[in-house]
């Protein structure tokens, strides 16, 4: 027996490796010690251990050549014990490695390896390895040595820390590979072992120290490098062809994969070391050949019996699978491939995983059915759900022009989340898809909050029940058939608003996590972050965070917990600056463009609406009326206020009051008992279906863990009852699936109003008026329960959505329809024509007849309906569908046309349009801009009817144009000759910096996230 | 915990219940106002358009002139469109005419359209002080004169006509002027003391007028009432009564028609005389419910008290009162008429529509006596009150002689029930008279002691009042309401 001891320049504890040795119990044991970095060690090796002999390593690289030195010193002994020069064996491991080689008849044996200064915790205990040449630990990183591997098994690979092998076997293998220079060159030697037909054994009584501070004495981390290089290796060289030609285009998609993802979380690094392992390897295919050559010659068993051995599927991504599942963080799962059972559902055998797995494949699984009808016909724009631009590259250049054609245009700030989804449409190459995607995403979303928002408690169950309680609260629905994307976005945020509150708040079980600084700004940049999300879609939808925490702040001082107060406090406000990162510009444009009120409330004034209590409470605001049963949610709600013990209760009590303060909130506002408009119903009551959804999680904690404190009596029957009620729940929800589109209408108000195309006759906009829910773009309260909006062109995108940095000259539509409507012109055509209104539209309802019935129906109010009729200029376009009027401007003159000099004489004010209409003028500039370019007559005016802002200019052989003031509120250029000449807007540098910065700010966070979630991993 | 979980839940279930005993409660009234639409002629835009439904051309019944007055200090530019009507093809005229401060100017709309059968006019006047009336010429002798409307709507009423044409030579009119660019269709209901007719679907082209000869439609009716049902656009409508016979005397007669319908209407210009036959039209255009109607007499003299006259009317109806038959009536002298419709047989008060008509001759049929102008006149009621009228007037020189005689008067109500109306009276801006009205009252001014020839009588009041005119010509008679300035207000709103 022959100790082969690798050293390089090892520090003091080689004493310690040397002194093991020396007091082995095995009689025949002679030491060799490589000196690898010919660093003069042999003084230290004899002062040990004196008949030790000292080979001079000089020439080799790394473990793998300095260890095969040992093949040209004349071995003699039937074992070899190759050791690192940092491990220290117990004095009978040598005795027990040769005894069970012996025994077994195997080729290598390994003992087990404990940490050097934690003996109690294992290190190694052989490997298993997947086809890749990927090992995998068979123990976690923080596995006690409870004597639970003392056994012997075969295992298909072994450290090369220590392991005794058969010297016949190492040199019949030509030793390691000598191209692996740490790391790998172990399971290579292993693998090929087996192919010789050695047995691999790990005998666990056999036990050794090990340092295993590789990257701290080097100084080099190139783990990752030298672990995916040598795997490939060894997958290169050992597979047979039949299985190297399937498994090598797996490897490679694995590897490019991985690189993907490496780039997207930033790194950037690891990506480099994937893409160098495989540049090495491709660079070395001679070797590889000759490799494989040798391979042949040793051979003896056949390559399906080898790869039986391996692990089938990838140890990378079930190591990750295993991750996600268990939820652990910080350490290895246990057990990878143990636990596992060999398979990638092996994770799913406890029945609570079972429980969560199962409970999401029926809820995707409901979610998909009840979207059929959107997925495979599409989203009809209707309410909020306004349509995108037809291309992608319309979306992104319209995102960066930062010019908003609503009202009489204004600069704005677009959202950073159009330049997603304008990528994601790229890829599609279907924005419609997008659209429909986008919907159906916000709902599940939304379901993922709920899952996780119970994730602290540790059950499944509760989270499971939450996941479920979610889906059935009919606000989705709800939303969903009245066209409400502010609806939807809170449903999708507010339980991840929910979850960081709580977690803000530091009351149990709620806890978890960093603490200190760190932990606070990390729930305080999550906060933001979901709020954040929110707000990109809807601005609005942040509030939700001051809404849920007024409920969380009254349930803890109900509940008696008043300490959690100033934390929830804290949290609101200290997620403002993230929430400001991720909306950005817009939270900035919204500040400096000074208070505007009217943006929250999206047109609403605080005047009474429909909705009675009861329907508030059951959330029944919108599409078909939800079935009665959902009351039966009181029962579930209940469960916890009367059995909760501890945090469940103060929990129950926190969950409550969220739900009672946004049904006050949304009562108050149906019964206009506030002064001012608040957003939209569906989005106030979002806080409450996540308590809702929540207290169902608890109630379900309460009798896993309080029920069984409670004497037998009543609160026993609340099981039963309980389930009965959650069927009954379950049952009745299933009405609201039939349609296959959540009760939203199969048509849109576009499908009945036809509009002439921009292009062919001149540019002009469209008049909205109606109730606030069904106007398609943010309106301007007129009149109780009446807004209007005024968008460009022939149809609405949400692009027409964008925010504003000002109104614009909005002034004049309001002075107009107010001048309509107090009956004091009957010419308001003529007024609107110097807007560029074209159309007129009352909405009526939410979308055409028969889709919407006239019991649904809003009208705009008869008075002002009247004197619109009223009005001289202004055609009714008969025919159209009852749930709109529409109304053609008969003085309408296009936004950008050409006159004569001199058109506007006499036009002092605005107003005077009324008594000197606007004569009709050449149309110009009607296709898709800006910019827009025209050839122009000498002599001739150009009219711009939009709100004149910097940016706006009009140049002629790249030089600009003059201009006026027209109509009291626009511009007039004029050319000096004919020619072309081009109109354009740009917006100034810094705005298009902020709009990099929003467009940023997602990609930003998310990439932190993701990087955080890794780095736990 | 105990104690929490208690207190928890009784915190919960109440602010539960609160919510509920919150949504118990009356749900406040929305803040829009209540938009009263007034049936008066009420120029009060800053931009106001006046519709003359008109008459016919220059070879017609009654050939149309309009006649604007400017009440301001500062000339008026007004836009005219002149829009025909009948079987001609005819493209609209419209041109501008200016007016100057306190001036009159006269159009002959047929001259602007020569080949039209019919003509109406729409005006479209910057300020408030540019009246606008139409004046028909009747062929076979007789001017009816009224303000033109200011409004359009898909609802009118026309309660009182005659169609007697071979023996009272009548002709009843209705004229349609639809001012929009989309056709307009209407439905038209005759209601006629010899049975029922009706009209449907009759188109008015976008900016044409059209007349409906209910002569035609129905005949030898002693009163036809006409209910028009506009049922795609909107339209405004006047009509037209000629009549040359031993009973309904010989005159024209001109009156916007009425739109909608009201719970309370005052008739300023009442009488009852030897020579004077004045009915009281009411209409129930209801299908389903019957009104219950008063009939109240307000006389000039306060001493008097007179019982009101108690009709009912059937749905679809219409009632006529003549008040001279009416013996309570007997000299009282000059009156007005307020027709309130009572809530009796159904919750609400029905409403109605309500009109006088008057007819005078020369010739007392008992000898007592004899009036100095034979003619006809028609006034539509007034739903509204306002501060501020104004009323294009004419005294013939020949009356100016006559002061007190029968040379038109300027009636004014008060249809307060508690206030007292302060009342100026100003002519071309210089005021003429001041006078308080008590609650209830009316006050009858002759146009002959207020000025000469034409002039326009501007009517300010502390209160809102309501301001008719009887215009007496040397061949003709007219009434009407004056046009309300100022904002109306509902009469049954005043207290």
């Amino acid at each position: 027996m022959l100790a082969v001891v690798v050293a390089h320049e090892p520090g003091d504890w080689f004493v310690e490796t040397l002194e093991s040795l020396s007091l082995q119990d095995y009689e025949y044991l002679s030491t060799a010690v490589v000196d690898a970095a010919s660093s003069g060690i042999g003084p230290r090796v004899s002062e040990v251990i004196a008949d030790a002999v000292v080979i001079d390593g000089t020439g080799t690289t790394g473990f793998s050549q300095a260890a095969n030195a040992v093949l040209d010193a004349g071995i003699e002994a039937d074992f070899l014990l190759v050791c690192h020069d940092d491990v220290a064996l117990a004095p009978d491991a040598v005795t027990t490695l040769v005894a069970e080689a012996l025994r077994s008849n195997a080729g290598i044996v390994g003992p087990k390896i404990v940490q050097w200064d934690r003996p109690e915790i294992i290190q190694h205990a052989g490997y298993d390895v997947d086809r890749f040449g990927v090992p995998a630990e068979r123990v976690g990183a923080e596995d006690l040595d409870q004597e639970q591997h003392d056994g012997v098994s075969d295992v298909f690979a072994l450290p090369s820390a220590v392991l005794l092998i058969r010297t016949d076997l190492f040199v019949r293998l030509g030793g390691f590979d000598g191209g692996m220079t740490f790391r790998g060159e172990d399971v290579d030697l292993c693998w090929r072992a087996q192919m010789a037909g050695a047995r691999v054994m790990f005998a666990g009584s056999a036990v050794a120290r090990h340092r295993e501070a590789l990257v701290s004495r080097t100084g080099v981390d190139d783990a990752k490098l030298t672990e995916t290089r040598h795997a490939l290796r060894a997958m290169l060289v050992n597979h047979g062809r039949i299985s190297l030609t399937l498994l090598l285009p797996v490897a490679l998609l694995m590897a490019l994969s991985e690189v993907v993802l490496d780039v997207f979380t930033a790194r950037f690094g690891r990506a480099r070391d994937v893409i160098r392992a495989w540049i090495w390897n491709i660079s070395r295919l001679d070797v590889v050949a000759q490799r494989r050559q040798a391979n042949a010659s040793v051979r003896r068993v056949r390559q399906a019996d080898v790869t039986a051995l391996q692990y089938f599927g990838s140890v990378r991504v079930l190591a990750s699978l295993r991750r996600q599942s268990s939820g652990q963080s910080g350490s290895e799962p246990s057990g990878l491939l143990g636990a596992a059972g060999r398979g990638v559902f092996g994770g799913l055998r406890t029945g609570t995983t079972r429980l969560a797995w199962i409970t999401w494949i029926v809820v995707l699984g409901v979610v998909l059915f009840g979207s059929r009808r959107l997925l495979s016909g599409g989203v009809p724009a209707v309410g909020d759900f306004v349509a995108l631009p037809e291309t992608a590259s319309d979306l992104l250049k319209a995102w960066w022009g930062g010019w908003s054609e609503r009202n009489a245009g204004a600069p704005s700030s677009n959202l950073g989340i159009l330049v997603y989804l304008g990528l994601l449409g790229w890829v599609l190459d279907s924005m419609a898809l997008v659209r429909t995607l986008a919907v159906v995403a916000l709902i599940v979303v939304g379901l993922a909050g709920s899952y996780r928002l119970l994730a602290a408690t540790g059950s499944r169950r509760a989270q499971a029940s939450a996941l479920i309680a979610y889906l059935l609260v009919p606000l989705a629905p709800a939303s969903v058939a009245s066209g409400s994307l502010a609806g939807l976005v809170g449903y999708a945020a507010a339980p991840w608003m929910l979850k960081e509150l709580l977690r803000a708040s530091r009351a149990a079980p709620f806890r978890q996590g960093p603490q200190g600084l760190r932990g606070h700004l990390y729930v305080y940049v999550s906060l933001g972050a979901a709020a954040g999300a929110a707000a990109l879609v809807v601005p609005a939808a942040a509030g939700l965070v001051a809404l849920l925490a007024a409920g969380l702040v009254a349930g803890s001082l109900l509940a008696g917990r008043p300490e959690g107060v100033p934390r929830l406090v804290a949290a609101t406000g200290l997620s403002v600056p993230a929430l400001v990162f991720l909306a950005f510009p817009t939270a900035v444009d919204l500040v400096a463009s000074g208070p505007d009120w009217g943006f929250v409330a999206d047109g609403r004034d605080g005047s009474a609406g429909e909705a009675s209590f009861g329907e508030i409470l059951r959330f029944a605001v919108g599409g078909g009326d939800p079935p009665s049963l959902v009351w039966l949610f009181a029962v579930p709600m209940a469960v916890p206020l009367l059995l909760g013990r501890g945090w469940r209760l103060e929990q129950s009590v926190r969950l409550w009051m969220v739900a009672v303060v946004a049904w006050a909130v949304a009562l108050a506002a149906e019964r206009g008992m506030l002064p001012f408009g608040l957003p939209d119903l569906h989005l106030l009551l979002a806080p409450a279906a996540v308590a809702v959804a929540g207290l169902c999680g608890m109630a379900v904690l309460s009798i896993e863990h309080d029920l069984r404190f409670s004497h037998f009596g009543w609160r026993q029957a609340l099981v039963p009852v309980t389930a009965l009620a959650s069927l009954l729940l379950a049952v009745g929800s299933i009405g609201s699936l039939e349609d296959g589109r959540w009760g939203l209408v199969a048509s849109d108000h576009h499908a009945a109003l036809r509009f002439e195309a921009p292009v062919l006759e001149g540019a002009y906009r469209v008049l909205w008026i109606g109730s606030p829910e069904f106007l398609a773009v943010e309106g301007h309260s007129f009149a109780p329960g009446v807004a209007w909006a005024a968008t460009g062109g022939d149809s609405v995108t949400l692009l027409d959505r964008a925010v504003p940095f000002d109104q614009g000259r909005a002034d004049l539509f309001e002075s107009v329809i107010e001048e309509i409507e107090q009956g004091r012109t009957a010419r308001g055509g003529r007024l609107l024509a110097g807007l560029g209104v074209r159309y007129v539209v009352l909405l009526h309802r939410l979308a055409p007849a028969p889709f919407v019935a006239a019991a649904d129906a809003r009208p705009v109010p008869a008075g002002l309906a009247g004197a619109m009729h009223d009005q001289l200029d202004l055609e009714l376009v008969e025919g159209t569908n009852s749930a709109v009027d529409m109304f053609v401007n008969t003085a309408w003159v296009p936004m950008r046309a050409l006159y004569s000099p001199g058109f506007d004489e006499g036009i002092e004010d605005f107003t005077d349009l009324e008594g000197r209409p606007l004569a009709t003028g050449a149309s110009l500039f009607s296709g898709d801009g800006p910019p827009w370019t025209a050839r122009i007559p000498g002599g001739a005016e150009i009219l711009v009817s939009h709100t004149p802002r910097p940016g706006w200019e009009l140049s002629a052989d790249g030089e600009p144009v003059p201009r006026r003031e027209a109509l009291s509120w626009t511009r007039v250029y004029r050319p000096p000759s004919s020619g072309e000449v081009q109109l354009s807007y740009s917006a100034p540098w810094w705005r298009h910096g902020g709009q990099l910065v929003g467009a940023a700010a997602p990609f930003v966070l998310a990439l932190a996230w993701l990087r955080r979630r890794m780095d736990r991993s | 915990m105990g104690s929490m979980r208690v207190l928890a839940i009784v915190a919960i279930a109440g602010l539960l219940l609160a919510g509920v005993l919150v949504d118990l409660a009356d749900r406040p009234q929305s803040d829009v106002e209540y938009q009263y639409t007034s049936a008066l002629v009420a120029p009060t835009a800053v931009v106001n358009t006046w519709f003359c439904p008109g008459g016919s051309g220059p070879s017609g019944i009654a050939e149309l002139t309009v006649q604007m007055a400017n009440g301001s200090d500062e000339p008026r530019t007004v836009t005219v469109s002149v829009l025909p009507g009948g079987s001609a093809v005819q493209e609209p005229a419209m041109f501008q005419m200016d007016i100057e401060p306190r001036g009159r100017a006269l159009l002959q709309p047929s001259d602007a359209v020569p080949g039209a059968d019919w003509v109406g006019v729409m005006v479209e006047a910057k300020g408030s002080d540019v009246v606008v009336e139409q004046i028909l010429t009747a062929s076979q002798g007789g001017v009816g004169r009224s303000p033109c409307l200011t409004r359009v709507a898909d609802s009118w009423v026309v309660s009182n006509g005659a169609t007697r044409s071979a023996v009272e030579r009548e002709r009843f009119v209705v004229m349609l002027l639809n001012p929009f660019p989309d056709v307009a269709v209407a439905d038209i209901e005759l209601v006629a003391d010899v049975g029922r007719d009706s009209i449907d679907g009759l188109v008015i082209p976008a900016q044409r007028v059209v007349a409906v000869d209910v002569t035609d439609e129905v005949t030898v009716a002693a009163t036809v009432a006409a209910f028009i049902n506009v049922v795609s656009g909107r339209v405004a409508a006047s009509w037209i009564q000629i009549s040359d016979g031993p009973v309904a005397g010989r005159g024209a007669r001109t009156a916007p028609a009425v739109a909608g319908a009201a719970d309370l209407w005052h008739l300023p210009v009442a009488a009852v005389g030897a020579s004077r036959r004045d009915v009281v039209a009411v209409s129930n255009p209801s299908t389903t419910d019957v009104a219950e109607v008063d009939l109240e007499i307000i006389p000039e003299d306060p001493g008097i008290q007179v019982n009101p006259i108690e009709i009912t009317v059937r749905p679809g109806r219409t009632v006529l009162v003549d008040l001279s038959e009416q013996g309570r009536l007997d000299g009282i002298g000059h009156f007005s008429v307020v027709v309130r419709s009572l809530a009796a047989r159904s919750l609400d008060a029905v409403p109605v529509a309500a009109s006088i008509t008057s007819v005078t001759s020369t010739a007392d049929p008992a000898g007592a006596g004899e009036a100095d102008v034979a003619g006809s006149t028609a006034t539509s009621g007034a739903d509204g009150a306002s501060r501020r009228w104004l009323v294009p007037a004419e005294v013939p020189a020949s009356d100016r002689d006559i002061e007190l005689g029968d040379a038109g008067a300027l009636v004014i109500v008060n249809p307060s029930a508690a206030g007292i109306a302060e009342v100026d009276v100003s002519v071309d801006g210089e005021l003429v008279r001041s006078t308080e009205i008590g609650p209830g009252r009316s006050r009858r001014l002759s146009l002959a002691s207020l000025g000469s020839d034409r002039f326009l009588v501007q009517v300010e009041s502390s209160a809102p009042v309501v301001v008719g005119r009887e215009l007496v010509g040397l061949t003709s008679r007219s009434a009407s309401l004056g046009v309300a300035t100022d904002e109306p207000v509902p009469i049954d709103g005043i207290r």
